[in-house]
């Protein structure tokens, strides 16, 4: 069959953009299928003119490129045995670049341990722990291509808890006043404070300004300082002639063989609402964890294990808020310009194994503050306190354990605009994760207080009756050598197809202890080299 | 397209004899957004602006309920002082104006450099439409905007919530909604439907603290009243900004 493309990549954030560079960079024909819009009228052509995005909270609390519930509902369980509900979680960006545009663009890297969990600590009851089938060295050179191309800020020994590495592609940016006093803090605890590494231009960097720290990121750059996966490497893929992108295009299904191991193409619907269809010789899924699954299930492929949507994880992210007694107006700055690994390490407790990053700062601003206050305390909040402007947190990425039993399903009655069962997402914490919580927590505030951050409250966002809201989603597809108990091979491609591959975090076996979507870039990054060559084994070639 | 502002500085009738409606506001008359005009009409203890989407009583009903929700005082701005109702009646009237209201544009506001992009709204995609148009409409029976069963849209929620809150104010105290102090109007939401409470809070909320070009934020009065400087592209912060906040 005559074939439209070499290969179709569903969804633009973060794996399917690098995905779509690496091959379309080495001459493959690439079709980019994104459901939401692009916000830049000239994202194809020699010169980058104007973005949309805007220092407008407005734009983003209408869902201006962004996950929206109103049209694609999800609902969630949160107890075992619970009822589903429909509520907003987890949204990530619906536009060409995806999450990669409204993210804070935290960029550490895992280490060896983190890919070591079963191996190191063994089984944890009632979580499916394992260890990952790739190393940190199979890693670090598609990290290393992904800071070059995303650009990525930092300072190479700053943490010593973190594996060797390269010099990064550019070096810290300006510190933020909030970050300067929460590190103070942390160093006088004996912790080892560092620039948190960010894909955030702190110089002009091929071809963009450097970061202004405007503090409206969970917009979207209006400068395209951040390295959004729109306008470094899909850009870049658009410029070889070689990526056609297909924005307003929501796919719908994955077309497969009647004995559903090959697949020849997926089905869509244009940017007019018809439906339509595009073959390719190779598929590659990043859409994210939970919209990868739900379209592998809406086709009926690639799920002889059983675990497609399963092993969903999330991060438990809490953090402990305090008021300073100087300003602080943490909004002057990108979102968090400072972290610390010191938690990664175990410390040889019987009941948990250890924490996770942690971010020295954060923000948020005027109307979605108000906005979740009670309305009672609205005017001491805003007005009289000046409470806004003097908060500080310091915040822990905590990692989850894989479940069988949180996991994405169809959701049986409720439909989107486009006509597709959404997802029903089922998680509850397991008992390991409620144990960090615990034990980090009074961790965090102590170091909220010894920066001098006083009334201290300590807000945990997954809570049993919140949702979860850490804006990571894990586990969904996972990889593994066994076929029996694993989605994915270690390269990323379907153990049922021989020619569909995962490029999303859904690929992660553990949660690991740091922000995800870097490590998801180079393993999108790895999978496309393999892909390219699999000779080769996934060496980088330049 | 400019963001329309109600003629009138204060909606507050006891203000009226204070701010004269300005006669430079009459250029604004045939704005596509609505019908400016500069003469107001007094319902209970309010100036309604001409142009509104919402009918003239139940725009004096929501003035109401915003200024009792984010009251106003002489050293900080409520809500009916940053025109969050105007706010929210260009939202629910956004597809009079072609675009329509939803979006504004990018990248800048030119209140820092740059040309002023925000109020040149931008074009809906075909999801947009009909994502905006059933939130704002309702399903209005058709199918299309059915996919997940009937929608009430938000005016037909602002309409019957308000004129359920007026009931209730004419029950309790012979009076309607616009005509009630604001502690009587606390009393009635405090009893009230909470889902139409925190609508209207939200609403509040994004007209006081939201850009200006989306018709709330009347002369950045929100910004200014919690010390915020708002958008800052395209100068951003600059180091001493960042570490000595205190300095302003
Ligand atoms: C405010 C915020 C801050 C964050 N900060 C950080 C951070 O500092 N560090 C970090 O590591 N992570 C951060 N994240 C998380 C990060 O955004 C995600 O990890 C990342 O975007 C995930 O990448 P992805 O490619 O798996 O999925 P996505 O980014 O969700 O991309 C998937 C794309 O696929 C499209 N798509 C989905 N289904 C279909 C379909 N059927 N047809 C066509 N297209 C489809 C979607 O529209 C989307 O554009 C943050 C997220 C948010 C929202
Ligand atoms: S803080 Fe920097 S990277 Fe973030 S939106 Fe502003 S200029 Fe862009």
């Amino acid at each position: 069959m005559a074939q439209d493309f070499d290969a179709i990549i569903v969804g633009s954030g973060a794996g399917g953009g690098v995905a779509a560079w690496v091959l379309a960079s080495k001459g493959w024909k690439v079709a980019l299928l994104e459901k939401g819009r692009s916000a830049y009228p000239s994202l194809g052509a020699p010169v980058l003119r104007q973005s949309l995005w805007g220092n407008d909270e407005l734009r983003r609390r209408r869902f201006f490129g962004f996950h929206d519930p109103f049209i694609e509902p999800r609902t969630i369980v949160q107890a075992a045995g619970g009822q589903a509900e429909q509520k907003e979680f987890q949204g990530l960006g619906v536009t060409v670049g995806g999450g990669t545009v409204f993210y804070d663009g935290d960029c550490p890297r895992v280490t060896q341990l983190d890919l070591r969990m079963l191996s190191t600590f063994g089984a944890v009851p009632g979580a499916s722990v394992v260890d990952w089938p790739i190393s940190y060295d199979d890693l670090a050179p598609h990290y290393d291509e992904v800071e070059r191309l995303i650009g990525v800020q930092g300072a190479a020994d700053a943490d010593p808890f973190a594996e060797k590495r390269n010099a990064y592609p550019m070096p810290p940016g300006r510190p933020a006043k909030v970050g300067t006093l929460l590190s103070k803090g942390a160093k006088s605890l004996g912790y080892h404070p560092h620039p948190m590494p960010m894909a955030n231009n702190s110089i002009a960097y091929r071809g963009r300004p450097a970061c202004v720290d405007c503090g409206f990121c969970a917009m979207g750059c209006p400068i395209d300082a951040k390295g959004s996966t729109a306008v470094t490497v899909i850009r870049d893929a658009l410029l070889t002639g070689n990526l056609t992108l297909f924005a307003e295009c929501c796919v719908t299904k994955v077309v497969a063989t009647p004995k559903g191991d090959h697949a020849t193409g997926v089905e869509y619907l244009d940017k007019d609402g018809k439906p339509a269809t595009l073959n390719a010789k190779h598929i590659i899924l990043a859409a994210n964890a939970i919209e990868t699954p739900r379209l592998l299930l809406a086709s009926e492929i690639g799920n002889s294990s059983g675990l497609v949507g399963k092993n969903l994880m999330f991060h438990m992210v809490f953090a402990a808020v305090g008021t300073f007694e100087e300003e602080i107006r943490s909004y002057r700055s990108r979102v968090v310009a400072h972290a610390l690994a010191d938690f990664t390490v175990p410390d040889g407790s019987a009941d948990y194994i250890r924490g996770g990053y942690v971010e020295l700062g954060g923000q948020i601003q005027p109307v979605e503050f108000g906005a979740t206050l009670p309305r009672q305390v609205h005017k001491t909040m805003m007005v009289d306190g000046k409470f806004r402007r003097k908060i500080g947190s310091v915040s822990m990425m905590g990692e989850d354990m894989p479940q069988e039993a949180n996991r994405v399903e169809l959701d049986p009655k409720v439909r989107d605009v486009y006509g597709r069962p959404v997802a029903r997402v089922t998680y509850v914490r397991h008992a390991h994760d409620q144990a960090v919580v615990d034990r980090y927590m009074p961790k965090l505030t102590a170091i909220a207080k010894a920066a001098g951050a006083t009334g201290v409250q300590e807000v945990d966002f997954v809570a049993q009756d919140g949702v979860p809201e850490s804006k990571h989603l894990l586990g969904t597809t996972r990889m593994g050598d066994d076929k029996a108990t694993s989605v994915t091979d270690k390269w990323g491609r379907m153990h049922d197809l021989d020619n569909v591959w995962v490029a999303d975090g859904g690929v992660y076996p553990t949660s690991t202890a740091f922000n995800p979507t870097l490590t998801q870039q180079a393993l999108a990054h790895r999978m496309a080299t393999y892909l390219l060559n699999p000779a080769g084994q996934g060496k980088v070639t330049p | 397209m400019l963001a329309a502002a109600p003629a009138l500085a204060s909606c507050r009738r006891d203000d009226a004899a204070k701010t004269a409606p300005d006669a430079s506001d009459a250029t604004t008359t045939a704005d596509a957004a609505g019908e400016i005009g500069p003469a107001p009409t007094p319902i209970g203890r309010w100036l309604v602006p001409q142009g509104t989407t919402l009918s003239k009583e139940r725009y004096a009903m929501l003035l109401s309920v915003m200024d009792a929700l984010i009251p106003g005082d002489a050293a900080s701005p409520g809500a009916v002082d940053t025109h969050a109702a105007w706010y929210l009646d260009q939202l629910l009237g956004a597809f009079k104006t072609d675009p329509p209201r939803i979006y504004a544009g990018g990248p800048f506001s030119g209140r820092h450099g740059g040309i002023d992009a925000f109020s040149t709204f931008q074009p809906l995609t075909r999801i947009e439409t009909l994502r905006w148009r059933t939130y704002l409409e309702g399903d209005m029976g058709l199918p299309e905007r059915q996919w997940n069963g009937p929608v009430k849209g938000l005016a037909q929620q602002y309409a019957d919530g308000l004129d359920a809150l007026n009931a209730a104010s004419l029950k309790d105290n012979g009076k309607g909604l616009a005509e009630i102090d604001a502690d009587a109007v606390g009393n009635l939401l405090d009893a009230g439907d909470d889902t139409l409470v925190q609508l209207v809070y939200t609403h509040a909320v994004e007209g006081t603290y939201g850009d200006p070009v989306y018709g709330g934020n009347f002369e950045q009065k929100g910004w200014k009243a919690i010390d915020y400087e708002g958008d800052r592209q395209p100068i951003g912060y600059t180091a001493r900004q960042m570490s000595n906040p205190e300095e302003g």
